[in-house]
């Protein structure tokens, strides 16, 4: 099926790699960055990935976009050795302590001004878990959203996806051109070769300020944010309801009591018989509990 | 209309903007996540989503939600000056209620939209089932766990009665440890923490960190020889039986009601 302005705009986000120790800076003002890693949020890439084997299949142009500051031109490099058309960088003075709501509008005003046919990225960043921008800016440019997708088939004048949803359930939906599809992290990107790199290496990336979205400043960044960052703490630790133990009950009673973590005692209601009885009564209960026929 | 969530979100803003709210509490389940973006781009509201812990500090509202992998909690203040719309992980939200909090009675409210066709929104086509034979143990609805009680064969033929009645199987860590399964079938403390509706235990002693992992099953049924395991005080129901009987009765049972071989 012919597909000849396929464009596909994909976001891609770094985050923290969560796994080396890290610690707040004075008063919660910040993250340390000692021993802190910045990498290419994996879903992020698996979502390149889907676009490339797109474009190879079917002939679409991708675009790479990332949002953020210099460091991100690697990350934009890395999507051109794997076969990105497009690299845009978009970032400004004062666009730091935004918002899901800050970071949604720069995101609409881009794919408003780009108008790609697919928005691809992440469904969940390593590091923050749920990322609502996205979904966010597709809501503002009134475009359909598919989070957690696991697979993609392209018809006509709309996408076909298969996504993962609560208590390990699955859907297919459907939706029109222009749509934004979140990946879930199944795709394994591509390893780029030697040559990809090294031409990616003076592979140009566009850089797109302020001005070029015509935002206001104060639309964006932390004067644009609903919700102003507080801190970076610790988390706080979870109640736990302690158990007072039975005075009366042995000591040992007392502290395998203590040592239980609040498990409760249930009725234990006990049936004794012969093996037909004992079965016919279990199959009862799977009969009560709807499972055996 | 759930099978155009996005369309439900926009009706769903109207009656917000109507009963003129300011704080709009969602799940973080899937419906909750995909309705939270619509409703704050309705709304022009707020949105943080995965919250965790929420406090009031100097007239504010003080919200926190992890980050770094939960090694770090991020917080944010809401000013109140437009309405916030939240997600709240269920999993998440504390067993323990403070004493502080009092209990209310909510008003309820039912109303009818309108139906109306929109091709402009996703549109669920289908919802597959989760398969109790792939799934993952904390989503399973019910799950048949093997502990040490059992034998090779009768495991065997454990198995073969999941897939008969479709049910899901998990293992305690002396069966896992024999190499029987893989460490994603292994329930308790140090496997999966489990949920389902009912969890029949066959062949498990009980030890503290197997329940502790299964403590919040909504039923729990054991099947043990020993009548004094400690898993009979922890289950709904026990059966004191030798499992090498009662596995194969279960299994002529089950082929006979679902009419033959898996």
């Amino acid at each position: 099926m012919p597909y000849q302005d396929l464009n596909i705009l994909v976001l891609l986000r770094e985050c923290s790699d969560p796994r080396p120790p890290a610690k707040a800076i004075t008063r919660g003002a910040g993250i340390s960055d000692r021993g802190l890693r910045q990498i290419a949020n994996p879903a992020d890439l698996s979502a390149l990935e889907e676009a490339i084997r797109l474009k190879e299949s079917l002939g679409a142009s991708v675009t790479a976009l990332a949002i953020g500051p210099e460091r991100l031109d690697d990350l934009l490099r890395l999507a051109a050795s794997m076969g990105a058309d497009r690299c845009i960088r978009f970032w400004d003075h004062g666009l730091d302590g935004s918002d899901a709501v800050a970071d949604a509008r720069v995101l609409a005003r881009i794919v408003h001004i780009l108008a790609p046919k697919l928005l691809f990225t992440g469904s969940r960043l390593l590091d923050r878990g749920d990322d609502p921008a996205p979904a966010l800016a597709a809501a503002m440019e009134a475009i359909p959203c598919l989070a957690a997708v696991t697979d993609l088939r392209l018809n006509k004048n709309s996408v076909a996806a298969l996504r993962k949803v609560d208590r390990g359930g699955r859907q297919e939906v459907t939706a029109p051109f222009p749509c934004a599809v979140l990946f879930e992290e199944v795709a394994v990107s591509r390893y780029p070769t030697v040559d990809a790199v090294a031409a990616a290496v003076r592979a140009p990336v566009e850089k797109w300020r302020l001005a070029d979205l015509g935002l206001p400043f104060w639309e964006v960044g932390a004067t644009g944010a609903y919700l102003t960052l507080a801190e970076f703490g610790v988390p706080r630790l979870d109640p736990v309801r302690v158990v007072t133990p039975d005075a009366q009950l042995p000591t040992f009673e007392r502290i395998l009591s203590l040592l239980s973590g609040g498990i409760k005692a249930r009725e234990g209601k006990l049936r004794t018989g012969s093996a037909d009885e004992l079965s016919a009564g279990i199959w009862q209960v799977l009969q009560e509990e709807g499972i055996a026929p | 209309m759930l099978d155009t969530p996005a369309r439900l979100g926009r009706v769903l803003a109207q009656q917000i903007t109507s009963g003129s709210a300011t704080l709009v509490l969602l799940p973080h389940n899937d419906l909750g996540t995909t309705l939270a973006p619509v409703l704050a781009a309705a709304l022009d509201a707020a949105l943080l989503t995965e919250v965790t812990t929420a406090r009031r500090v100097n007239g504010n509202l003080q919200l926190s939600r992890s980050a770094l992998g939960g090694r770090l909690a991020e917080s944010r203040v809401w000013d109140g000056s437009r309405p916030l719309i939240i997600t709240v992980p269920v999993r998440l939200l504390s067993q323990v209620l403070l004493p502080s909090i009092k209990p209310s009675t909510p008003q309820v409210t039912a109303w009818q939209p309108a139906p109306k066709a929109d091709d402009s929104v996703a549109t669920v086509v289908s919802r597959i089932p989760p398969d109790p034979q792939t799934v993952d143990l904390t989503d399973a609805e019910v799950i048949f766990s093997a502990g040490k009680g059992c034998d090779p064969a009768t495991f065997g033929k454990l198995m073969e009665l999941c897939k008969l009645l479709n049910v899901s199987f998990g293992v305690t860590r002396p069966v896992f440890d024999l190499g029987w399964t893989g460490f994603e079938r292994m329930v308790g403390q140090t496997g999966r923490t489990v949920t389902p509706r009912l969890y029949l235990a066959l062949g498990i002693s009980g030890s503290m960190h197997h329940v502790g992992g299964i403590k919040d099953a909504k039923r729990i049924v054991a099947v043990n020889s020993d009548p004094k395991a400690p898993i009979f005080p922890n289950s709904d129901e026990g059966f004191v039986a030798d499992l090498r009987e009662v596995i194969p009765r279960l299994l002529d049972k089950a082929r006979q009601a679902c009419g033959g071989a898996a």
